[in-house]
């Protein structure tokens, strides 16, 4: 119906009962938990089974704030983050940028890069625990071609935090790579043109033709890429069988937040420890937001 | 610069030879333009011109350099896309300023002609906007700006008009005379529209199926066409074609012709020592300033701008009347002659 006319009560109710089926599965899946989960953090004598809180206050953050543990964790998080995000947006985005050269078999190189991305998490996990095995491993026997004595990647702490890297990037390149390649065919072949014209050899048209050209696609990889490694759990939870590394060294937030609810059932300690991620997140996607304002070209 | 193609042909990975033996030369600050039907060799002739397509066979100079090996870099001209290809995420400024960054021109130096460049295509009160904010004309000025950065040897031009509206096409082709002249830099230009060439061009190269059909200046073209396609491509409205054996009785026409173009202007109202043919006036419109009949001459209809009302007979002028034979080339006629 096409008018001007002010809607009525009578309307609004109406418009009302045919959202209500998708806010009460959205209230009741998404922003139940979202609440209860921050207010879970609050609780500091709490039944979770009962679902009785005693007490509530701040105990839980201060407990935080003094734990090594937790510290050890958010550090690791960081490490994490960094060892694998500009790496895996680098290494996709030549990836992309070759598959995007050549005709023949690009099909098939597409393929395999994404495979991982369809794969199970466990089922790929396994692999790669042959893989970085000390004595049978693909990669030492690899590196031992280059002079590389075996490393026990798996259970010495200073190289568990690396395989694990290793094994992120491998694992989120083929959606990174799709994504890219789907930005480089849009760019108009023209511009290319224009610029080979106006003198720029490939890598000045590289430089500031396409750079600039998919910045949309690389901001939208990145703060994707920046929020999905500061959730790592599953990689972590399946390579190092169930444990958080060797000396913990691979502890991560989530994992510690899984610690504390499944294991040591401190609800409320788990739930702040999410509040504090969530936080951590929120800064690093608003400064990605404010630099993108500058930076990303639409 | 001037260009020339000695028996330049271009035939395409699948062995299908589009441009044939190509051999001309662009005269020196002039502004040329390549028009034709699409699929008539125009656009790739350009292309062969700016280095982006390689010749199969034959030899391109520019000046007395060849440079049939050289890329478009190399060969440094200048070309302004259709689409105008401006860098979206630059400003004005930026875009211009581009060629002669990648050439190391230093920062002041080609601010400055930057600068001038903005100026001479008029928008350099737009600077600092990105491409996105500009309308299609202002575009079109940077474009050329931008491509006039690198002082090229030749400026080359893809259809420019045709992403524009009537009236803007109106305003940038006076535009893009006034900037030829200024810089007097060789430019071609590709179109499809006839009326757009015959304004501003100071030759033309009218291509078809790959094949040169005549190049001359605008006003030749129109007057002494040397082929029928060529007659039937050039003018506005189209030329009249009526078969000769329907004229053998009121022209004296050479015994080879096949078909009589007349131009829509060539038919007046009757005239001493003109030739005549008997027609009936079907339809006499106005359309503002233009006028155009449609007469009736046998089986035949012709059009003309000429004749105001209804009339029974008309006059031929004979500088508008060209015969042609089957083969659709140009055939004298002389008018002294007997009629039959």
């Amino acid at each position: 119906m096409m008018n001007n006319t002010k809607p009525t009560w009578r309307d609004n109710l109406k418009a009302l009962g045919y959202l209500l089926p998708m806010l009460i599965i959205v209230g009741m899946f998404s922003l139940y938990p979202i609440i209860k989960s921050l207010a879970m953090s609050f609780y500091t004598d709490y039944n979770f089974f009962t679902n009785q809180v005693n007490a509530i206050g701040f105990d839980n953050f201060k407990t935080l704030w003094q734990d090594a543990n937790f510290h050890l964790a958010v550090w690791n998080t960081i490490v994490f983050v960094v060892g694998v995000v500009p790496v895996e947006i680098i290494l996709s985005l030549a990836i992309a940028s070759l598959l995007n050269q050549i005709n023949r078999l690009a099909g098939l190189f597409r393929t395999l890069y994404f495979m991982p991305f369809v794969t199970s998490v466990v089922a790929i996990s396994m692999v790669w625990r042959w893989i970085y095995n000390k004595d049978a491993g693909l990669l030492n026997y690899l590196l031992g071609f280059v002079g590389v004595h075996p490393i026990d990647w798996l259970n010495d702490p200073h190289y568990a935090m690396p395989a694990l890297i290793i094994l992120a990037i491998w694992k989120g390149l083929g959606f990174n790579i799709l994504l890219f390649l789907v930005a480089l065919n849009n760019v108009d072949q023209r511009l290319y043109d224009a610029a080979m014209l106006d003198g720029a050899n490939s890598w000045q048209r590289f430089w500031h033709v396409t750079l600039p050209m998919i910045s949309p696609m690389t901001f939208l990889v990145t703060v994707n890429a920046v929020i999905g490694s500061f959730k790592v759990f599953d990689e972590i939870f399946a390579l190092f069988g169930g444990q958080p590394g060797p000396g913990h060294s691979t502890l991560t937030v989530v994992y510690y937040l899984y610690q504390m609810f499944y294991e040591q059932n401190k609800y409320g300690l788990a739930a702040a420890s999410g509040v504090v991620l969530f936080l951590m997140i929120l800064v690093v996607t608003l400064f990605q937001l404010w630099w993108s304002k500058k930076h990303v070209h639409y | 610069m001037n260009v020339r193609f000695e028996h330049v042909t271009l035939t395409y990975n699948n062995g299908v030879e589009v441009l044939h033996d190509m051999d001309f030369e662009l005269p020196d600050g002039e502004l040329i333009a390549l028009l034709g039907p699409s699929g008539g060799g125009k656009s790739t002739t350009l292309n062969l011109v700016s280095g982006l397509l390689r010749a199969t066979t034959g030899k391109i100079f520019f000046g007395d350099d060849e440079v049939t090996e050289k890329d478009a870099l190399q060969r440094g001209v200048g070309m302004v896309f259709q689409n105008y290809a401006l860098y979206p995420h630059m400003t004005v400024l930026e875009n211009i300023v581009f060629p002669m960054k990648m050439a190391k021109v230093a920062k002041d130096v080609r601010n400055e002609r930057a600068r001038a460049l903005a100026k001479l295509v008029r928008v350099d009160d737009q600077l600092n906007k990105k491409p996105g904010a500009l309308s299609g004309g202002q575009q079109q000025r940077v474009a050329i700006a931008r491509a006039l950065a690198k002082n090229p040897s030749v400026l080359l031009l893809d259809e420019p008009l045709s992403n524009l509206d009537a009236r803007l096409r109106v305003e940038m082709r006076e535009e893009i005379r006034r900037i030829q002249q200024a810089t007097g830099v060789t430019t071609i230009f590709v179109t499809h529209d006839q009326s757009e060439a015959m304004h501003v061009a100071d030759k033309i190269m009218v291509l078809n199926d790959g094949v040169i059909q005549q190049f001359d200046s605008p006003q030749s073209l129109y007057q002494n066409p040397q082929n029928q396609f060529v007659a039937r491509f050039i003018g506005e409205p189209v030329i009249n074609e009526v078969p000769a054996t329907a004229l053998r009785e009121h022209l004296v026409l050479p015994a080879t012709a096949v078909t009589v173009g007349i131009r829509p202007e060539a038919i007046k109202s009757p005239v001493m020592d003109a030739p005549v043919l008997p027609v009936t006036a079907e339809r006499i419109q106005a359309f503002g300033r233009d006028r155009q009949a449609t007469l009736r001459f046998g089986d035949y209809r012709l059009v003309t701008t000429e004749i105001i009302e209804a009339v029974d007979q008309v006059s031929l002028d004979k500088t508008g009347v060209y015969a042609f034979n089957a083969a659709g080339e140009r055939l004298p006629i002389d008018w002294d002659g007997k009629r039959v």
